[in-house]
């Protein structure tokens, strides 16, 4: 068998051929091609052809990566193509990534018990190689490694390394990461690539994608994530997009927030001084399509009249009990669970003609929005502060009202049940130069 | 105390106190206290039927029963009758104690039933065979 090293698809084939049925046949390169000779006994040649592409990696990156992962292998269902892309836009985050293809192999076999291995296996790699080559800020030695990390783990789950095949094949990435040392802002994780491509959510129980919104160029693709250590799989479920839909929301210029905003950190700084007003305890930040989504933490408000409930119960999780639990009697005859009502503001900065998406989880919604401001970041990186502002954007204010039994149920008042401007005056909030 | 008197004291101690228990479960169940994520209220009246119902089914199980000639006599002995009496009551305000620390404690119901259940099957054991001691002996 003869592949061309600079048709990755073709030698990914060959790999995953090699693998599934010839798994001990070892592997000989020389510049032009990949020769794959019948069985020898060297145990440095036994680790399989899992190896090739490492090898190849090294020897010649910039020939397999012309060919940009070569032609797309053949998958006639088109449902399970589409799968397969939409599970591989989650691996954008780079992270985690043996994990998340084990779940997503999993998930698509479950739903193709029929598909053939091979098939989905080789079309998982192109799809990944596509999505990793088709970034323009990653340098080529990044992308290798990426798609190198992603191969390893699709061969480790298509037929598992032994520990002696696990050794050479970790001594061969360590040489190949000491060939090529990474920039220096490379070793910098605190902030990872932004998630970027179909937006998921659920709908009757079917997952749906959007693609993402319009862009000005710059701002989904380019930006780094604003959650320090999370996959983008994580981001959208942290903080998806397009949004779920809010109790309540409203759309207002920059230009009436404050005058001469030009660039987000401005706009951060401003929005972060109304919060600051409002004396709202803490924020985290999002990174949205075209813009940035800062927070508020959760609080608690009163049920009749909407206002924050005085002191550290406005930030309590747990809602003030009807009856006297002290007493024996008291929890004796308690019925209910206490029920509290609690709110989040969510100003999104953005380009992004913001559509909500339907909530499928309320419980879960309300669980993920008590997170929204503590797992966000504590505020915008310097690189994208500088980023300039333009009259396409506008600033959107989210609200979400939820009533939730304590240990119980959650409900999202949609709409909700105060005004807007009921809303923002409670809360003490001040949008105005 | 003649034996049906004692008969009837201990079964009425029972009704008396598994009743309320029971309208209040079912209260709760009602208003949904205990409807959480991930749970079965099932499991409510299974640690009903665990830790209820035996006790509940000795006594009715006993009464079904016709009455004895022994009935009208004194009871032969009024210790075990009284041991009944007071394991009864103790068992019962503990099974009460879990339900109504089940309002204030920040564990999750079924945990709180679970976690009963490892000291209730023990003083249960004991309890049963108090009064079935008492109601076997009485019907002698």
């Amino acid at each position: 068998l003869i592949v061309d090293p600079a048709d990755y698809s073709a030698v990914q084939r060959a790999i995953v051929i090699l693998r599934s049925g010839f798994d001990s046949e070892s592997v000989l390169i020389n510049q032009l091609s990949i020769r794959v000779s019948a069985r020898e006994s060297k145990e440095s040649e036994s680790v399989g052809a899992i190896l090739v592409a490492l090898v190849a990696t090294v020897a010649f990156p910039a020939l397999a990566f012309a060919q940009q992962c070569g032609d797309q292998p053949p998958i006639y269902d088109q449902a399970l193509k589409g799968d397969i892309d939409s599970e591989v836009e989650f691996f954008r985050g780079f992270t985690d990534i043996r994990k998340k293809l084990e779940a997503a192999r999993n998930d698509t076999f479950n739903k193709y018990p029929r598909a053939d291995k091979t098939e989905v296996d080789l079309y998982f790699f192109y799809a990944y190689c596509a999505l990793v080559s088709d970034i323009d800020y990653l340098k080529s030695e990044q992308k290798w490694r990426h798609i190198s990390e992603f191969e390893r783990a699709l061969a480790d789950l298509s037929a598992p390394l032994s520990t002696r095949e696990r050794e050479l094949l970790n001594a061969r990435e360590r040489e190949f990461r000491s060939r090529i040392p990474l920039p220096n802002d490379e070793d910098d994780s605190d902030f990872i690539i932004a998630p970027r491509g179909p937006t998921c959510f659920e709908i009757g129980g079917r997952r749906v994608c959007r693609r993402g919104g319009p862009t000005d160029g710059h701002a989904g693709r380019d930006a780094p994530s604003l959650t320090p250590a999370q996959s983008s799989g994580d981001i959208q479920k942290l903080f998806p997009w397009p949004p779920p839909t809010p109790s309540t929301h409203h759309r207002i210029r920059l230009s009436q927030v404050a005058r001469n905003l030009t660039t987000w950190g401005q706009a951060a700084d401003q929005i972060e001084r109304i919060l600051q007003q409002a004396q709202i305890e803490s924020w985290g930040y999002y990174l949205v399509a075209d813009g940035f989504a800062i927070t508020s933490r959760i609080e608690q408000i009163d049920e009749t009249t909407g206002a924050p409930l005085a002191g550290m119960r406005r930030w309590s999780s747990e809602a003030e009990p009807r009856v006297a639990l002290a007493t024996f009697l008291g929890g004796l005859f308690t019925f209910r669970r206490p029920v509290g009502t609690y709110r989040t503001f969510v100003f999104v900065v953005t380009t992004d003609p913001v559509v909500s998406a339907p909530v499928p989880d309320e419980a879960e919604l309300f669980r993920i929005a008590q997170t929204w401001a503590p797992r966000g970041a504590p505020s915008l990186p310097e690189k994208l502060q500088q980023w300039p502002l333009n009259d396409g954007y506008q600033l959107i204010v989210l609200i979400y009202e939820f009533d939730h039994v304590d240990s119980g149920r959650s409900h999202i008042h949609t709409p909700g049940r105060w005004s807007y401007d009921t809303h923002i005056r409670s809360a003490g909030i001040v949008l105005g130069p | 105390m003649i034996v049906r008197t004692a008969k009837t004291s201990l079964s009425l101690l029972w009704l008396v106190a598994v009743a309320p228990l029971i309208l209040i479960l079912i209260l709760r169940q009602m208003e949904g206290f205990y409807d959480t994520p991930n749970t079965d209220s099932k499991e409510v009246w299974s640690w009903v039927s665990q830790f209820v119902l035996p006790g509940v089914t000795l006594m009715a199980g006993a009464w079904t029963v016709s009455t004895s000639p022994a009935d009208k006599g004194p009871v032969e002995n009024p210790s075990v009758f009284w041991i009944a009496m007071g394991m009864s009551a103790f068992y019962l305000v503990v099974l009460y104690l879990v339900v109504a620390l089940q309002a204030s404690t920040a564990v999750p119901w079924p945990e709180t039933f679970k976690q009963s259940a490892l000291y209730l099957g023990i003083i249960q054991g004991a309890v049963i065979g108090v009064v079935g001691k008492f109601f076997i002996e009485s019907a002698r």
